[in-house]
């Protein structure tokens, strides 16, 4: 209980200095809201009055707790460039990037645990060598650059999908979720290559213990050692690695949903940027902090259930 | 441990669901509000990719050229753009402009309609023009304007407080319903041949074929979905994944890579004075020889080439070929590519050894990049440094535009359909003097083009006013742009304009 009210704690504090650090970014970057918003044929009069009307023309410590007072009530204020409020703009593009790493995570989960353990039970040198050059490669590509061949094989050559064509999950959840498999693909292979390079390990560094010398002189069999004693225990030190692979998988959305033209919260995020839609990124930047902040939290608890002995 | 299996075990089956509705995934089936190239041609709808998200669904508050583009099908004026370059009446049916050039009569079109049904009444007219005017600043061509009102039954005089020959071309301001309340946000309503369906910030705006139009058979296309597409590599993408039928601004090297058996590719003017723009204020460019110089080392053609395979149109000064009535062709000629000239007057200036300068361009087309790119080599010939520097638009904006912070930059400006607006931005105490040029003739001369009411002498003293600017070599204007248009080979009747706007109505499928 102490632990859960510590970590409420340090995620209120993460949020606050999150939220200062970004309204003090844009402060300090050139570009300002009204003259983006008028263009070139503003008249000084129209951006004055428009500065006035965004509250841009009060001091940056009366404007922040004027957003804070806001913000605790979850209330984000009015988007600068399409003038709705961020909640509605946040909406549907929140379960779009939702669908989107949830996919991204099955992916990871799925397709690295098999080939991690298969991996972990090649003993030839040519067999690793082949499978950590795999890995390497594939952790070494960037997602977006991985984005765009994904696009030019499945949606020009191949037109399994098309691209830019996005269905929204209200219409059709399927037609959504079928979309945004390759996006997933994209962001999720590199995090497989890890993951199987981090399990490999783990399931090797456990082979060597004493435990599995005993269960071999029981009479178990290879696969019976490796899948009822073995792999219980090389997954514990994933659990926490998973942690880090969501929080990555919820950060490399971003780009990747702009190569797929996936309207999530990603693209928003780099939009609002371009436009100096304040409001905007600061809405988007805090509900990946919290969404990270809540990861690591809950990997924390899964890690307390799984292992008994770690005491938090 | 146990469950943490089942957690997984759940998980695979999901993940299991997904690959199969994946690896069954067909574009045919599961295409979302485009459909697919056929299906769009069934249901006579079309895809307009647009590189600039809509900035207001408000016609009279716009901002950028890309939204004008896109509203130019939605709403109209008393009087309305044509691509030749003139105005043709729209909601009025007929104009006529005073003899001496203050007030213009306008005969509003008998069954003029909103989207709504509802008939436009000489009240609309009057809240719209009145509205426009409101918005528009003191500096604006508009402030000539003096009041609107009604003669007879369908008639409206617009009175203007200085005679101008000019002022017809701004009557295009769109017409909108007087109820037009306190959230222009809300329901837009105007008489232009589309009407407004949706706007999903940052994907599409969605227009569809507005049954009460004035013109008989126009527009042929019942839908159009204006997708924003602010990457012009993902257009291209989707270009030839199907997704979309239409994309503008191509360079020649992205249109090469657009596939030729599904797209036409039109070339047309964008219409823009695209050069570099050199702060008149900040030393070197505060000599006249030093921007003369710049001007003999740049190789225009060579940007043209290396751009647009030749087929742009080199310019001299800062007004475009396609306002041809007024366009001084001569000033194409008044410097050309001589280094020999340019180390000379870079002598005759007192920078022998060069200079070193910095370009700030603005990353969102990348013809401007290119062309930095170009002026950088030619400049080093005469041994003048120049180093590139990549902004985004908005710190462009701000600190190019607004607070001229800056020494050389590569951009596009563009004008309406009134000849003065190519000019308004080099008279001296212009509050978008952006360039800070200062000349009194070109003032003095400025102010005379604009009240002239003698079409002639009018002609006369344009064309004099673009001489000066290539003479001081106000900046280094380069070139007007080719507008390569990849457009879906079923698709007919694509036309440029010499101004913002993508015309769909008379777009229609073969």
């Amino acid at each position: 209980m102490k632990y859960v009210l510590k970590k409420i704690l340090t995620l209120i504090i993460a949020l606050l200095l999150i939220s200062i650090v970004v309204f003090l970014a844009f402060s300090v970057i050139p570009g300002d809201a009204a003259i983006s918003k008028l263009g070139t044929e503003a008249t000084p009069e129209r951006i004055a009055e428009l500065r006035e009307m965004l509250g841009l023309d009060k001091p940056i410590l009366e404007r922040y707790f004027i957003w804070l007072g806001n913000a605790v009530q979850l209330d984000f204020g009015t988007s600068y460039q399409y003038n709705v409020s961020v909640n509605s703009l946040l909406g549907t593009r929140i379960i779009n990037s939702s669908i989107l790493s949830i996919i991204s995570f099955i992916m990871v989960i799925v397709f690295s645990i098999p080939i991690g353990i298969f991996s972990a039970k090649r003993r030839s040198v040519p067999g690793r060598t082949a499978m950590t050059t795999i890995t390497q490669i594939t952790m070494g590509v960037p997602s977006f650059f991985l984005g765009v061949l994904i696009t030019y094989l499945f949606s020009i050559i191949l037109k399994m999908f098309r691209l830019g064509d996005f269905v929204s999950p209200a219409d059709s959840f399927w037609g959504a979720c079928a979309y945004l498999v390759f996006p997933a693909i994209a962001i999720a292979l590199p995090k497989i290559a890890m993951t199987v390079k981090f399990l490999t390990t783990s399931i090797r560094a456990e082979l060597h213990k004493d435990y599995v010398r005993t269960a071999y002189a029981k009479g178990h069999t290879k696969n019976g050692v490796l899948y009822g004693h073995v792999l219980k225990n090389s997954l514990v030190p994933v659990i926490t690695f998973m942690g880090v692979i969501v929080a990555e998988i919820v950060a490399g959305s971003i780009i990747v949903e702009k190569v797929f033209s996936v309207p999530g919260v990603g693209t928003l995020l780099i939009t609002a940027i371009t436009n100096r839609d304040y409001p905007v990124v600061e809405a988007v930047v805090l509900l990946f902090a919290f969404l990270i902040i809540v990861i690591n939290f809950i990997v924390d608890m899964i890690y307390k259930i799984v292992d008994p002995r770690v005491k938090i | 441990m146990k469950k943490v299996i089942s957690i997984l075990v759940a998980l695979v089956t999901v993940a299991a669901l997904c690959a199969c509705s994946g690896g069954g995934n067909n574009p045919e089936t599961t295409g979302g509000e485009g459909g697919t190239n056929t299906d769009r041609k069934a249901s006579n709808s079309v895809v307009v990719g647009i590189s600039q998200d809509i900035d207001s669904l408000d016609p009279h508050n716009v901002t950028t050229a890309g939204t004008r583009e896109v509203l130019f099908n939605l709403y109209e004026g008393l009087v309305k753009a044509t691509s030749g370059g003139d105005v043709e009446p729209a909601v009025a049916s007929e104009y006529t402009i005073a003899e001496d050039f203050k007030s213009i009569l306008f005969t509003i079109r008998e069954g003029v309609k909103f989207w709504d049904g509802t008939e436009v009444t000489a009240d609309d007219i009057i809240f719209s023009v009145e509205r426009y005017a409101e918005t528009q600043g003191e500096g604006s061509a508009f402030s000539i304007f003096e009041s609107i009102e009604k003669e007879g039954e369908n008639q409206i005089r617009v009175n203007l407080s200085e005679p101008s020959s000019e002022f017809i071309y701004l009557m295009t301001c769109a017409i909108i319903p007087a109820s037009y309340g306190d959230d222009p946000q809300g329901a837009p309503q105007g008489t232009g041949p589309f009407a407004f369906d949706h706007f999903s910030p940052g994907e599409e705006f969605v227009v569809t074929k507005n049954a009460n139009y004035w013109k008989e058979n126009c527009p042929y296309l019942d839908r159009v979905t204006f997708k924003i597409v602010t990457d012009t590599e993902s257009a291209i993408l989707q270009l030839n994944a199907g997704t979309i039928d239409i994309f503008q601004y191509l360079t020649a090297d992205q249109a090469s890579t657009v596939d030729a058996n599904m797209f036409n590719i039109v070339v047309g003017s964008i219409n823009y004075v695209q050069g570099m723009f050199l702060n008149n204020n900040a030393a070197p460019f505060n000599n006249k020889l030093v921007r003369q110089a710049v001007y003999y080392a740049v190789d225009r053609q060579m940007i043209s080439d290396m751009l647009f395979e030749g087929t742009s149109h080199i310019i001299g000064t800062n007004m475009i070929p396609a306002a041809s009535t007024y366009y001084n062709a001569a000033t194409e000629t008044t410097y050309t590519h001589d280094v020999a000239k340019a180390k000379e007057l870079l002598k005759e200036a007192g920078y022998e050894n060069g200079f070193e300068f910095t370009i700030k361009v603005p990353n969102n087309y990348k013809p401007h990049e290119r062309t930095a790119e170009v002026i950088k080599e030619n400049l080093a010939e005469v041994g003048i440094t120049a180093n590139i520097k990549l902004i985004d638009f908005n710190e462009w904006l701000d600190v190019v535009y607004k607070n001229r912070d800056y020494e050389a930059t590569v951009v596009a400006v563009d004008g309406t359909l009134a000849p003065s607006s190519f000019f308004t931005k080099n008279v001296s105490d212009n509050v978008n003097n952006f360039t800070n040029y200062n000349n009194p003739e070109f003032d003095e001369l400025y102010v005379k083009a604009l009240s002239e009411t003698d079409k002639d002498k009018k002609i006369e003293y344009y064309m004099q006013l673009q001489q000066i600017l290539a003479d001081d070599a106000a900046s280094i204007y380069c070139q007007d742009p080719s507008n390569l248009v990849a457009v879906n080979s079923q698709l007919e009747g694509y036309v440029f304009f010499p101004i913002s706007a993508q015309d769909m109505s008379v777009i229609k499928y073969k």
